[in-house]
């Protein structure tokens, strides 16, 4: 341990050949699943959406993996080294209410109205210019997060395996490209699933292993308090949260954790965001669909348990972390911890759990863009009316364009210093507004089209003028992640104000042609399906008991 | 409004083609991720059980590769069970049947080829579309 804050090759794992062995067996297994996925590859349809077969476990469990890449395990292990237990909120308040949202209320709709992706419904229940507008930045965002991962992915892959920025970054890409032109979502979903479980396999043990090295759950609680940067308030999920005696870690007091986080971001990510909504698109039936995002919240309830607790034991065991030593970056709190406690074998599954979760991240991203490039820009504004053989080779040259230019922005993005801040402000710019526009959309049957159109654009401006007001020191809404909450209300305010303002004045879609799209007239089956007869499928179970269970965790940590 | 052109071309490509196919490998995922976890699970154990000293100790005196390994052929071997007991044919027939059909319950599941082809029929209905005007190939782009 002494020696680990010396020089730049401490950090520099000592990998072995079995290590690399249980690496390369997992990449052939990878590629293996796509050439599986390809044999059942006959329709766009199939390529861009798994023909909408897949069981609720499947889309579930990819659902979550879909958001559990890159930036979530590194980045939150970082936030839980940073700030405690209050790292907790982004899955707690941050996650499972929007989650079961999406399932019980809006996925009716999306499903319902059989979209193909997010624009698309923006399409069928506004006008082609919001649908343009949304298509275009979403396919922007996607990309740039695609390349986030790539990059992530390979800085990782230099500190442990002393493998060049670049080689990391082509040799991840070549197989993400590979799986998926070969499989499309199938292949995705599928590794998706995989990625779930090793993931878990590399990082229970590894936070086990750290909790009992620092003395099980009360000696980690001791070290905490007695830890000079840290304290008390790294122990409380609610602790000093009251308006006017922001005491606690995040810096942010209860409104923008509740409204800013809990409400706008979290529901603006988790309802709006297509790589995440074409999981459950791709389920068999409405059913699935809506079970997608709720049995997918019951692992997200209990990831900040491997995420959090591996950072608070880093800041116990590996004390020069966070300072300004090389390689002592919070975010490299898991590779730290990695060389600290995993034998040869054990270190080799870790790296497998790393890369399969970057991969996650960049897949999930790819598959979701080149969905929205086929069928949401190239299909409406480029060449309609083709046969679907002709759709399905699009998507694949999609997708390979998707990784060329996420390679570029990952070359891009190795030139910012903090990732986390530039992904959180992508999302309050694409996402928030976007939730906005959707909620009002769904349930006020009077929304215009260009209310859409608009609202969209405010939005975006919103988040724009709260981000650079604060870059600029017009005002000060503290933390940079308390910043990012308030951007998001920002978006969203001037998003409703301006949808309601248009929507007086301009002219509403006739009421027939929101069939499906408004609350009030889905297209809801007469007959409750015959396999949700079975008490563990019932949608409403599903959500009371993951609401259930926040609760208790809330009041557990608060 | 969900009868919309663009989305009704793909639907009708849907119909004919290929669901069998699809529906046969659907279920491999369970056997994909048993048999990494078992092999995963095999090579942690054998190296558990040669650990030295040092190793333990670098795992604060637990071994890790030892009890990961058990823990993975667990799990690895639970997913196997589970693909095995409950065959894809079953699944389809009756594990989780297709939304909105299937009105006899305990009708009896077919299997093999025609259990993808049934698959693929219920699939397709997964809700009355009677009043959907069937359209060709030809979508009806700029339309709005």
């Amino acid at each position: 341990m002494e020696s680990l804050a010396q020089a730049q090759t401490d950090l520099r794992l000592d990998a072995n050949a079995l290590d690399y062995f249980l690496v390369a067996f997992y990449f052939v297994l990878v590629l293996g699943i796509g050439l599986v996925a390809r044999r059942s590859i006959s329709s766009s349809l199939d390529f861009l959406l798994s023909g909408r077969s897949l069981p609720a476990w499947v889309t579930g469990l990819a659902f979550i993996s879909a958001n559990l890449g890159a930036i979530e395990l590194i980045g939150m292990t970082a936030n839980g080294a940073q700030y405690g237990i209050p790292t907790a909120h982004y899955y707690w308040i941050g996650a499972v209410p929007a989650m079961v949202f999406l399932g019980i209320v809006m996925m009716p709709f999306y499903y319902g109205s059989k979209v193909r992706s997010v624009p698309e419904y923006l399409r069928l229940r506004f006008n082609r210019p919001t649908h343009l507008f949304n298509a275009l930045s979403f396919a922007f965002a996607t990309v740039l997060i695609a390349g986030v991962n790539l990059f992530a992915l390979a800085l990782v892959l230099e500190l442990l395996l002393g493998w060049p920025i670049l080689v990391g970054i082509v040799v991840a890409a070549a197989i993400v490209l590979v799986y998926i032109t070969l499989g499309g979502l199938s292949s995705a979903i599928y590794n998706e699933v995989l990625q779930f479980f090793i993931i878990l396999a590399a990082l229970v043990p590894l936070a086990l292993v750290g909790l009992h090295d620092v003395g099980g759950w009360e000696g980690l609680k001791e070290g905490i308090r007695a830890k000079q940067d840290a304290g008390e308030g790294f122990l409380h999920a609610w602790e000093g949260t009251s308006i006017g005696d922001v005491t606690n870690p995040l810096d942010a007091s209860w409104v923008p954790i509740v409204f800013g986080l809990g409400f706008v971001l979290s529901f603006g990510y988790w309802t709006t965001n297509f790589a995440e909504v074409q999981r459950a698109l791709s389920a068999k039936g409405l059913g699935p669909a809506r079970r997608t995002p709720l049995i997918g919240a019951y692992p997200k309830i209990f990831i900040p348990f491997i995420t959090v607790i591996p950072g608070l034991v880093a800041l116990l065991v590996i004390p020069d972390l966070g300072s300004d030593k090389p390689n002592m970056e919070p975010n490299n709190a898991i590779p730290l911890l990695m060389n600290e406690y995993l034998p040869n074998g054990m270190l080799g599954l870790a790296l497998v759990g790393l890369i399969a979760a970057f991969m996650a991240g960049v897949a999930a991203n790819v598959s979701a863009f080149n969905t929205v490039v086929t069928y949401d820009l190239w299909e409406p504004y480029v060449r309609s009316g083709r046969d679907d053989d002709y759709y399905v080779r699009v998507g694949r040259i999609a997708t390979i364009g998707g990784i060329l230019v996420g390679i570029g922005t990952a070359l891009i993005a190795s030139g910012y210093s903090n990732i986390m801040d530039y992904i959180q402000l992508l999302f309050s710019f694409f996402n928030a507004p976007l939730f906005a526009t959707f909620i009002i959309g769904m349930f006020w049957k009077r929304m215009t089209p260009w209310a859409g159109f608009w609202g969209l654009l405010a939005g975006t401006a919103g988040a724009a003028a709260a981000h650079y007001g604060n870059k600029w020191g017009w005002f000060d809404l503290g933390s940079a992640q308390a910043a990012a909450f308030w951007g998001a209300v920002a978006a969203f305010v001037a998003d409703a104000i301006v949808t309601v303002a248009v929507t007086i004045v301009t002219k509403p879609k006739p009421i027939e042609e929101l069939q499906g799209l408004v609350y009030g007239m889905a297209n809801v089956e007469e007959h409750q399906p015959a396999e949700e007869r079975v008490w563990y499928r019932k949608p409403w179970l599903l959500a009371s008991g993951a609401l259930g269970l926040v609760v208790i965790l809330n009041i557990a940590f608060i | 409004m969900a009868d919309d052109p663009l989305i009704a071309q793909h639907e009708e490509a849907q119909v004919d083609e290929g669901r069998a196919r699809r529906a046969a490998n659907l279920f491999d995922l369970r056997r994909m991720i048993g048999g990494l976890f078992v092999i995963y699970g095999v090579i942690l154990l054998v190296l558990g059980i040669s650990a030295s000293d040092a190793e333990i100790d670098k795992s604060a005196g637990w071994n890790l590769n030892l009890w990961v390994g058990v823990a993975m052929l667990a799990v690895g071997g639970l997913f196997l069970l589970w693909a095995f007991t409950r065959p894809l044919a079953d699944e389809i027939g009756a594990g989780e049947p297709p939304e909105g059909d299937r009105t006899v319950p305990g009708a009896h599941a077919p299997t093999g080829p025609d259990a993808a082809a049934f698959a693929g029929s219920e699939t397709t209905r997964r809700r009355p579309r009677g009043d959907r005007p069937r359209r060709g190939g030809e979508g009806g782009a700029g339309r709005e």
